[in-house]
């Protein structure tokens, strides 16, 4: 007797279910098989036969968004190998890592061949090809909807936080739209930086270093050496702070709870306890001020809230006494005393306080830059320094009713109240490092609409019903407006590459077709917005195209002296000059400049702090003895598209790691719980426990857990590791008024797993 | 056998004003920007660097104070050219070749380098400048604070601070007349600043009085041939001379002003802002209209006389005869006809054209000299200030027939011979 029927014929609930099962696994085995093999015969049919004609041209490195030039060296029309743009300010002919491995991205075999409908439940894998005229329709269909229905809020956008035209667009399509919710995000930077530069200079954006000039720099765990800003400006920095000056080797700190990669090649490791590095940067304060160590100048002519009894002066000189902070910090006092006396002569010199991809807090960041200014570091050569503006021509008004974009904290808020109706996501990064991520993937299950523009089936576009590939950033018009580095305006932009090898689009393709029907947007297609917002610099006359360093010394020092060169007589001309360096860039900066930077109501540097907030840490110490203390890696740090080989090979080199995440554990620690180097160890914190390696490191500090985060992933290409739970889902959310989740927050326990790792 | 000194059309045209005078002045740089690309193309930016480049093997341009005529930046050229050559072998780099007009485009910018551009990159001290407000009375008639402020008699110095230096400097010599009559009125001293109190004070209204958004507003870099069609234009030839051509015989010559005009930008703007005090009186009780500019006017001015000494006046043949002695050419270089030891006769090459020509025949032959000077024991000949322009006026001498003007575009172009 047949298994499957019974006797009278009819067939069974469990055979039924069997056959289904096995027949929709071989419908999507067979679609996978299919579209693999589809998808690799397109690349393998590129390559091979033709001439050999060796050709170079120039695009922009997306892996993170620093946005560093590329020249890219094609072999008949192939890319072959990604090196630096010699003339981009950032790059200067270097990649990081993460620009070496762009191919990856590019010959992602997991990437989506075209645009795909969900068929099956949500999350469970199943696709269907469609074409790009009816997804289209069905998102305008979905759209249209909304606006009728009076709802045009119920749409969300979760971005990365993009300066440059692709970002603009999408901010002013969802201003023509009707939506405020357009949550942008970027985990290469400490949004507490930003707002301690709101409160103390009233100006809101990101804080720039002047570490060209800089003969010290202290940081308070900021990952100078890995994800942090653009990974090549710093390294050429590091370079110089060391060896760029005949007459003078720079020193560098670096404060960590770790001993990071950042540390290891620091000139001085100072270890500290994790959570208590404001208290540490208060102490020095207190140090300048004590031992008359201050620029009293600047503080007298610059600042307010210094003096009185609840003043800045005040509350450092009672608080903040190097022997008390020494018991909290761990830091000795003796060594308190010298770093303050190093910072102070040593100008000039300057201290960094953004800690990334969790925030270290405004406390943390206002403690630096309060330090800054005590040391009279603030706009000046080799301090701290406020972006100047880049010239883009902005995108024309609308006459549609719109709103400012929302703060990123509110997002899951958002999601889990169940009015968003229709969600569009264009970088899934915010997915892996948002701390407790498995309420924002909760709170996303009740949005009935999601739309991705994933080019492969990442952590969004796996729960998503509609993924509408976007172009590999070779494949595409781009532009980058790098977020404030060193304060001077760079706008990176570049043609494609080569022709796009999936039938993927270019998201402001989508987007201007989305605008064409509210009748927000006049351009054609996305080069003519580029062009467009490029008219702007020309217009600036300031600056000019990405020059070698000889000629950006000479349009500075020309600039300085209040001169200026005009590099074209023609729009026209300019920009095919601009396209041909890959980039615009004005490379003066006036120090002192108050009335711009100091924008303030008072007009000063205001030192009153933010409002202290104790933050206990989550977990029974008892229960949970162990700090635990997150980072990133440089391989990791604001990567868009993990699904890269080179880059799971190179994780962690200072502990040899690869491809997995880890734990680093300091060996008096490791004996104690019996956990050997290698070991798969469970870590556990009150909101549940991931499985990962331990490494047993001399870098880590006693009873702190250190682990990487932002590596693994719910969903992901073959060399990705994927897993349910990841380490930022252990990581209690706390924040502080600037809506930016915290690092110290968390205890954990780690307990040896069974059956190895 | 070239005889006259040929023209070079761009680098070295003469433009002649429509103002008639008995003898042409120098000719001046068209474009002294042209040499900041050769100083790229030809590699010296390997060694040297500009402004704030990182540190490179050589001096940082900015670093090397010389103040000269083009020969002598040329001469310092032709100084360096053993150590260079020695540091480019290390290297395996080529020394570069210039053709003439090359070495013409290089010697002016490196002069234009040298006395015009580094110099203006040097900032003012504002702390300074707020001193030099406060004692010179400006803040009696300008407000720093306020966009209008009534009570003043001035206009608001706010949103001058985006201005390049040479536009303030502009609008303050175009105020002038006006303030100094109102000066008259309140009986205060007419304010004069010495040294660098003028950049000072420039850069503290730059600090001072910036706009909370505002970019600054830059300025093409002025042009001498068209500072000094301006010159002639303005009517300042009527009452100055440059080398003893027009002017008034008790008007200072520019022509021999030498150090004072071979500085910065602002500090020129300056002494010029010190003498219009006197020249405003003067015009008035001769009923002539004060000189005022617009646009880039003033810094076409400026140019004009930082270039007014930038081609040599004639050198000593006598002492260049000497030279070529002490110097140890003759012991490679015959100058009567029929001798022939090892380098070329210099009574008879047809190198020796315009000085530009010889001395960029020097630069490409030194690299082959070098080391036969070596062999044969001769210290590389080193020249200090002027004793270029003897040994080519010596050069010249050799060679007997008169020098004539070109026949093409006589009525606009001289040549430098001319001059002579």
């Amino acid at each position: 007797m047949n298994a499957t029927t019974n006797t009278s014929g009819r067939v069974s609930r469990r055979a039924f279910l069997k056959f289904a099962a096995f027949t929709g696994a071989g419908i999507t085995l067979g679609r996978c098989l299919r579209d693999y093999a589809l998808q690799h015969e397109v690349f393998r049919q590129r390559w091979g036969e033709g001439p050999g004609l060796e050709t170079f041209t120039l695009s922009i490195c997306r892996q993170c968004p620093a946005g560093c030039g590329l020249r890219v060296r094609l072999v008949d029309g192939d890319a072959k190998k990604l090196d630096g743009n010699p003339l981009c300010p950032l790059a200067r002919g270097t990649t990081c890592p993460k620009g070496q491995a762009g191919l990856q991205a590019l010959y992602n075999p997991d990437r989506l061949l075209g645009p795909v409908k969900r068929v099956g439940p949500r999350g469970s894998g199943r696709w269907q090809r469609i074409r790009w005229n009816d997804a289209l329709a069905e998102v305008q269909s979905k759209l249209s909807a909304l606006r009728t229905a009076g709802h045009p809020q119920a749409l969300a956008w979760i971005a990365e936080r993009d300066d440059a035209t692709q970002g603009q667009l999408i901010r002013r399509w969802m201003h023509a739209y009707g939506s405020p919710h357009l949550f942008e995000f970027v985990d290469t930077r400490d949004a507490a930086a930003r707002a301690a530069m709101k409160l103390c200079q009233g100006v809101d954006e990101f804080p720039a270093y002047d570490l060209e000039h800089a003969h010290y720099i202290l940081s308070f765990g900021t990952p100078v050496l890995e994800a942090w800003l653009s990974p090549t400006w710093l390294a050429r920095q590091y370079g110089r702070l060391h060896r760029g000056r005949a007459d003078y080797r720079g020193r560098f700190v670096q404060i960590e709870a770790r001993l990071s990669p950042t540390a290891v090649k620091a000139d001085e490791w100072i270890p500290v306890n994790p959570g208590t590095e404001t208290a540490l940067a208060l102490a020095l304060a207190h140090v300048l001020i004590r031992e008359d160590l201050y620029d009293r100048a600047l503080v007298a002519d610059h600042t307010t809230g210094f003096d009185g009894d609840d003043g800045f002066r005040a509350l450092v000189l009672r608080d903040y006494a190097p022997d008390d902070v020494a018991q909290r910090t761990g830091v000795p006092a003796t060594t308190i005393l010298r770093l303050a006396r190093e910072l102070a002569t040593n100008k000039p010199a300057v201290a960094l306080g953004e800690q990334v991809p969790l925030s270290g807090g405004v406390v943390l960041a206002w403690a630096v830059h309060a330090l800054n200014a005590l040391n009279g570091m603030v706009d000046r050569a080799g301090g701290v320094l406020t972006q100047r503006a880049l010239p883009l021509k902005p995108l024309a008004e609308t006459t549609l009713p719109g709103g400012a974009p929302a703060a990123p904290a509110a997002l899951t808020e958002l999601l889990a109240g169940g009015t968003v109706e229709a969600l569009f996501v264009s970088s899934s990064r915010c997915c892996a490092v948002a701390p407790e991520g498995g309420k924002l993937f909760a709170a996303a299950e009740k949005v009935p609409f999601i739309v991705s523009f994933s080019s492969a089936l990442d952590d969004s576009a796996a729960f998503a019903d509609l993924i509408l590939p976007d172009h590999a950033p070779l494949e595409k018009w781009q532009d980058a407006a790098p977020l404030p580095v060193h304060g001077r305006p760079v706008w990176a932009v570049s043609a494609p590459a080569l022709e796009p090898l999936l039938d993927t689009r270019h998201i402001g393709e989508v987007v201007l077709e989305l605008g064409r029907s509210l009748g927000a947007f006049p351009w054609k297609d996305f080069p003519a917005v580029l062009r467009f917002v490029a008219a702007g610099l020309f217009e600036a006359r300031r600056g000019g195209p990405f020059s070698t360093s000889y000629e950006t010394a000479w349009t500075n020092q020309l600039e300085t002296g209040g001169w200026w060169i005009p590099s074209a007589k023609t729009f026209d001309e300019f920009w095919e000059q601009v396209l041909k360096a890959g980039g615009w860039f004005d490379p003066i900066y006036t120090y002192e400049q108050w009335p711009r930077v100091l924008r303030t109501a008072s007009g000063k540097l205001e030192l009153g702090g933010p409002p202290k907030i104790q933050q206990p840490w989550i977990g029974d110490e008892r229960e949970f003895p162990l700090k635990l203390h997150v980072f990133t890696t440089l391989t990791t740090g604001g990567l868009n598209d993990p699904n890269q080989p080179f880059l799971q090979e190179t994780l962690g080199p200072h502990v040899h790691a690869r491809w997995e995440d880890w734990v680093e554990l300091n060996p008096q620690t490791a004996q104690r719980l019996g956990i050997a180097n290698g070991d798969g160890v469970w870590l556990e914190s009150p909101l549940g426990k991931a499985r990962l390696r331990a490494y047993v490191f001399a870098g880590a500090q006693p009873d702190v857990a250190s682990v990487l985060i932002g590596h693994a992933h719910r969903a992901g290409g073959a060399f990705v590791q994927r897993t349910a739970r990841g380490v930022a889902d252990l990581v209690a959310y706390r924040t502080d008024a600037t809506g930016a989740p915290l690092a110290a927050t968390t205890r954990v326990r780690i307990t040896k797993a069974t059956g190895g790792p | 056998m070239k005889r006259s000194w040929p023209l070079r059309p761009i680098v070295l045209s003469l433009v002649l004003s429509g103002h008639a005078r008995a003898e042409e002045p120098a000719p001046l740089p068209e474009d002294p920007m042209a040499g900041a690309r050769l100083f790229q193309q030809k590699g010296c930016v390997r060694c040297h660097a500009v402004g704030e480049e990182e540190t490179k093997l050589g001096p940082n341009l900015a670093r090397i104070h010389r103040r000269g005529s083009l020969l002598d930046v040329a001469g310092a050229m032709w100084n360096h050219a053993p150590m260079m050559h020695a540091k480019m072998a290390e290297l395996y780099i080529a020394p570069p070749q210039l053709a003439s007009q090359e070495m013409a485009n290089l010697i002016a910018f490196l002069t234009a380098y040298q006395y015009y551009l580094t110099q203006v990159g040097q900032p003012g001290n504002p702390d300074r400048g707020r001193a030099v407000f406060a004692a010179k009375n400006c803040a009696k008639c300008h407000s720093l604070e306020r966009e209008a402020d009534f009570e003043k008699v001035g206009p608001s110095l706010r949103g001058y601070a985006r201005l390049s230096p040479i536009q303030i400097a502009q609008a303050m010599w175009n105020h002038g007349p006006a303030m100094a009559e109102e000066f008259r009125k309140l009986n205060l001293a007419q304010p004069n600043l010495a040294g660098t109190e003028m950049t000072d004070l420039l850069a503290y209204l730059q600090r001072a009085a910036g706009p909370t958004d505002a970019e600054p507003v830059y300025v093409e870099p002025g042009s001498p041939n068209r500072g000094r069609l301006l010159f002639d234009q303005k009517g300042c030839v009527r009452c100055h001379a440059i080398r003893g051509v027009g002017g008034l015989p008790e008007v200072p010559d520019l022509g021999k002003r030498r150090e004072e005009l071979v500085r910065s930008v602002t500090e020129v703007a300056g002494f010029m802002w010190n003498h219009g005090v006197a020249m405003w009186d003067k015009m008035r009780a001769r009923q002539v209209p004060a000189v005022k500019f617009a646009g880039n006017e003033m810094a076409d001015i400026i140019a004009y006389l930082y270039f007014i000494n930038y081609f040599d006046k004639p050198g000593d043949a006598a002492h260049g005869q000497t030279l070529f002695t002490q110097k140890g050419c003759a012991r490679c270089h015959a100058v009567t006809p029929g001798a022939a030891p090892v380098g070329p006769n210099l009574g008879t090459s047809s190198l020796v054209g315009s000085p530009i020509d010889i001395i960029t025949a020097m630069w490409n032959h030194a690299k082959a000299m070098e080391p036969v000077m070596r062999v044969q024991g001769i210290p590389w000949p080193k020249f200090e200030p002027g004793e270029m322009t003897d040994l080519i006026e010596f050069i010249y001498a050799l060679h007997a027939p008169p020098r004539v003007a070109a026949p093409a575009r006589a009525t606009t172009e001289r040549t430098t011979h001319e001059v002579k």
